[in-house]
């Protein structure tokens, strides 16, 4: 109806034609109007627990948890299923499959509100550490890869670090050299931005100074650290303007900066490297405010025990 | 985020709960920050010496970590070839209300003084077998000395029958490790008012690296403590 | 980039072979040897050192190092070219060194100084301004000048001032040409007559502090006529002379004045002595940070510390620039410091280090320390 297509129509596209049919000028966004499939609007129900003669049609009706001890009952028994299946293993004398391992790192157990979301039921701290402990105990067993659909139903994979990992085009300036600039490189309360040009002799320019603007050996360090790990000293030229907060602030965001912007410079092999160095990751730390009560953030009044 | 928010919905309560400032008892319910504090569990810690990356290289698990958040590098740490993690950590157990810039610059000069105190040693030393003992790098002469002050045993407090006995018993790696800087810094701490604590720490060391001195003794002391409560070691289990 | 790897592996090869020079007088050195070090003798070390002229960090590195060495590098060069195609007949020239802390601006002055004290030229050499009018410990030994209507004077510094001048000029001072033109009478009983040697002068003058002030203005007045007389050619050189020119000092009189540096006599003396109204010499002065306290030092350039009456007192002077270590002199300086096992490590730690102290001769020492 309104050029689009209704083949490839998607949930955002609807939040887009609703944000433009029916202009709210709300201030909170759950208040204004929206589409949604209703099972994201409305919370899931319980259905009819027991019937007319009042018998419960789940087996664990009364711990009160139904859902969440029946979960955990089949944790148990998948723990005895790989049990057993290890014992006939070792009867037959074979070892497990290693190129069948499980690959966990790229994800974490779902959070307490997602099971209890799932699960319909409210979830105290105890039980919660009590379900992580039993699926960590499955994922230890050596054959748990056969029960690979169960463990990932209540795994959540973290955010894929594909924005760190690509690699910018730069811009060339009137010389030829080819130039990138990060704008935004944020620490603390330095704001700043990094201009990096290759071919270069190894100049470091902060507002306008030298490296002789930061007086203390840390933060000149800590500006040198990605190109000397990446090899780049003498070859990249570095000019920065950088202002507000400290030393250690403004070092902190030079360096991010530094590394962003090296990423146009660096080959594949190396920039895996540095994310895994960390040197990528914006580093989102601020200053815990103090409470009132307390003497800061995080110090109490001494503790008395009468 | 929401972890913080519930577990500062129970422990804020407490605390208002007891002390008499209770002025303000909803505001602090429903507080929330803006961003985390820190960071969350899943992220990992960066790999950034170049040592531990080539071993990373090897078993071909980089482009695995590579997709998953780190957390990034300290302020202090470096991949550069002059960065110690132990140095960073006596810089650590030095410095005294957050600043790292005097205690730095404390351990470096001790380390000057190490390195001028080894070096007129070369020159008096005759034979080139003498000469090849003496350790000229004070990072060297920090390893050796914190090698040999570190404990084996530690005796804890067991309580049995109303009496505390001092029973000797394991000690991890960790602890070994701070008890050895700690008891460096006493024994540093402990100078004269007219000797500069880089000197004194410098004469610490020094002695600590030939085995010689009052923290060496310290541990041997230590020790023969623990030897001598060798009879109550059962009472670890009872 | 292959070819380029290996120029550089050559030059770094050649270096650590020839980071030293074998030349050892100052007057031989030219463009060739920039970078290089030259050791100095211990005795003449004592000489012309002996109370003071060198950095204390310097004094240190020297025992460390078992020898005294001092780098060529430009500015040294620069000056001493200069002086050799200067005519003596006409006004003195005045030299201003100047750059930011720690590029060797006192190191530099130590080897114009071996190369005037080669060249036989009578050395008045001021180790360090701040000394007399910043360095005051619990009490300093003031007294009212007894020649002069309010000013103040400095008996015990004048006195160790002059014990300098003789230990650095033996040799000239053992030269019976040097006479006093006029007659000095300092009290009923003390005087000393027309003709009588430079070196009686100086002597009275530490024997009796009190008259020292005195005994170096009529110095420093003979020493002019001397050199517009052709009898001796004078290297004057002053390290800190900005302190001069700084508002305050650091005395006070008994009364709890602060007392300004033009109420100090030495003060005046050293300013006649650089004035341009004399011949037959070189006047080497340096115009440094440090010799003020830290809210006043903004720029190291000479217009900003010498403030405008030093500019003035000054015009016209050739200044020159003490910079930071070049490429080369980088390397040699690295070699030299692993050859005295002072540094030791891998060599990127160079590249490095080359950046971390921004090529700063102190910054740079600094950092190897721990190292």
């Amino acid at each position: 109806m309104m050029g689009e297509d209704p083949e490839t129509f998607t949930q955002k596209d609807v939040d887009r034609a609703i944000e433009y049919l029916f202009p709210s000028g709300i201030y909170d966004p759950a208040a204004r109007p929206l589409m949604k499939p209703p099972e994201e609007v409305f919370p899931n129900r319980k259905a009819a627990e027991f019937d007319e003669a009042g018998r419960p049609h789940h087996f664990l009706f009364y711990t009160g948890k139904p859902n969440f001890f029946k979960l955990l009952h089949d944790a148990a028994e998948t723990i005895q299923t790989l049990y057993k299946f290890e014992d006939k293993v070792i009867r037959k004398k074979e070892i497990p499959d290693p190129n069948a391992e499980l690959e966990l790192l790229a994800s974490v157990w779902i959070t307490r509100e997602e099971l209890e979301q799932s699960l319909v039921e409210k979830i105290t701290d105890l039980e919660y550490d009590n379900f992580k402990l039993v699926m960590e105990r499955i994922v230890s067993l050596p054959y748990s890869y056969r029960c690979k659909e169960f463990i990932e139903k209540y795994r959540k994979p973290l955010a894929s670090q594909r924005f760190a990992l690509e690699i910018p085009k730069p811009s060339y300036d009137q010389d030829g050299r080819a130039f990138i600039t990060t704008y935004e490189c944020l620490r603390k309360k330095a704001r700043g931005d990094v201009t990096i040009r290759s071919p270069g002799t190894g100049k470091i320019t902060i507002n306008g100074k030298d490296l002789t603007y930061f007086q203390d050996v840390q933060s000149r360090e800590q500006v040198l650290f990605p190109l000397i790990f990446s090899e780049m000293l003498g070859k990249v030229d570095v000019e920065c303007n950088i202002e507000g907060g400290g030393p250690s602030g403004q070092s902190g965001a030079i360096r991010w900066g530094i590394a962003w912007g090296l990423r146009s410079f660096v080959d594949k092999n190396m920039l895996e490297a540095m994310q895994v160095a960390g040197l990528l990751t914006r580093d989102h730390r601020r200053r815990e405010r103090k409470k009132p009560g307390q003497p800061g953030a995080r110090k109490k009044p001494t503790w008395k025990k009468r | 985020m929401n972890n913080i928010r519930i577990a500062l919905r129970e422990v804020i309560p407490n605390r208002l709960r007891t002390t008499s400032r209770n002025q303000w008892p909803n505001l602090t319910q429903t507080r929330f920050y803006a961003r985390a504090t820190s960071f969350p569990d899943y992220f990992q810690n960066p790999i950034f010496r170049k040592e531990d990356q080539a071993k990373l290289i090897e078993n071909n698990e980089l482009s695995k970590l590579a997709a998953i958040p780190v957390k990034p590098p300290a302020a202090c740490e470096t991949s550069s070839v002059y960065y110690d993690p132990l140095v960073n950590k006596v810089i650590n157990h030095v410095m005294k209300m957050g600043n790292k810039q005097l205690a730095r610059s404390l351990v470096e000069k001790a380390f000057e003084n190490i390195k001028r105190k080894q070096i007129e040693r070369y020159h008096l030393a005759s034979t080139p077998e003498e000469k090849a003992k003496i350790l000229l790098n004070p990072k060297d002469v920090l390893h050796r000395a914190v090698e040999n002050c570190k404990p084996l045993l530690q005796l804890l407090p067991i309580k049995r029958g109303g009496i505390t006995y001092q029973v000797p018993g394991p000690i991890t790696e960790k602890r070994s490790l701070f008890l050895a800087v700690k008891w460096l810094l006493d024994a540093s701490n402990d100078k004269e008012r007219t000797v500069h604590f880089p000197e004194q720490f410098a004469w610490e060391l020094l002695d600590a690296a030939n085995n010689t001195g009052k923290v060496v003794k310290r541990k041997q002391d230590l020790h023969r403590q623990c030897e001598a409560n060798r009879a109550y070691a059962h009472y670890r289990w009872q | 980039m292959f070819t380029r790897n290996l120029r550089v592996f050559f030059r770094r090869y050649s270096q650590t072979c020839t980071f030293r020079t074998s030349e050892l007088s100052p007057a031989q050195h030219s463009e060739n040897q920039i970078g290089m070090f030259y050791t100095i003798d211990k005795n003449l070390c004592k000489q012309l050192f002996g109370h003071g002229g060198l950095p204390k960090s310097y004094m240190k590195q020297t025992k460390t190092f078992t020898e005294t060495t001092l780098m060529v590098r430009l500015p040294a060069l620069d000056i001493m070219n200069c002086i050799k195609n200067t005519d003596f007949d006409k006004p003195v020239v005045r030299y201003v060194l100047y750059g930011e802390k720690g590029s060797g601006k006192s190191l530099t002055m130590a080897h114009l100084l071996h190369y005037a004290h080669e060249q036989e030229f009578l050395i008045v050499h001021v180790p360090w301004v701040s000394e007399w009018l910043r360095r005051v410990p619990r009490h300093k030994e003031m007294a009212n000048s007894p020649t002069r209507e309010g000013f103040v004077d400095l008996p015990l510094d004048a006195a160790a001032w002059l014990l300098h001048f003789k230990t650095q000029n033996q040799t000239l001072l053992k030269n019976p040409d040097l006479k006093i033109s006029k007659e000095y009478t300092w009290s009923k009983r003390e005087s000393t007559a027309e003709g009588a040697p430079l070196l009686e002068l100086v002597e009275l003058g530490i024997a009796r502090v009190k008259y020292a002030c005195d005994v170096i203005d009529a110095l420093v007045y003979e020493i002019k006529l001397l050199s517009n007389n052709k009898r001796c050619k004078t290297f004057v050189a002053i390290d800190g002379f900005n302190t001069f020119f700084y508002p305050l000092t650091r005395l006070r009189t008994p009364t709890k004045r602060t007392v300004a540096p033009e109420e100090v006599s030495l003060t005046t003396s050293f300013l006649t002595l650089t004035k341009n109204d004399w011949t037959n010499g070189v006047v080497v002065v340096t115009a440094d940070q440090l010799a003020v306290p830290e809210d006043h030092q903004e720029s190291y350039l000479p217009k900003y510390l010498l403030y405008k009456k030093g500019f003035e007192h000054l015009d016209p002077f050739v200044p020159i620039e003490v910079g930071r270590y070049s490429e080369r002199e980088f390397l040699t300086c690295a070699s030299y410091y692993r050859d005295r096992l002072w540094l030791r490590g891998p060599s990127e730690l160079e590249d490095e280090l080359k950046f971390t102290s921004a090529c700063n001769p102190y910054k740079f020492m600094e950092l190897c320390a721990p190292l």
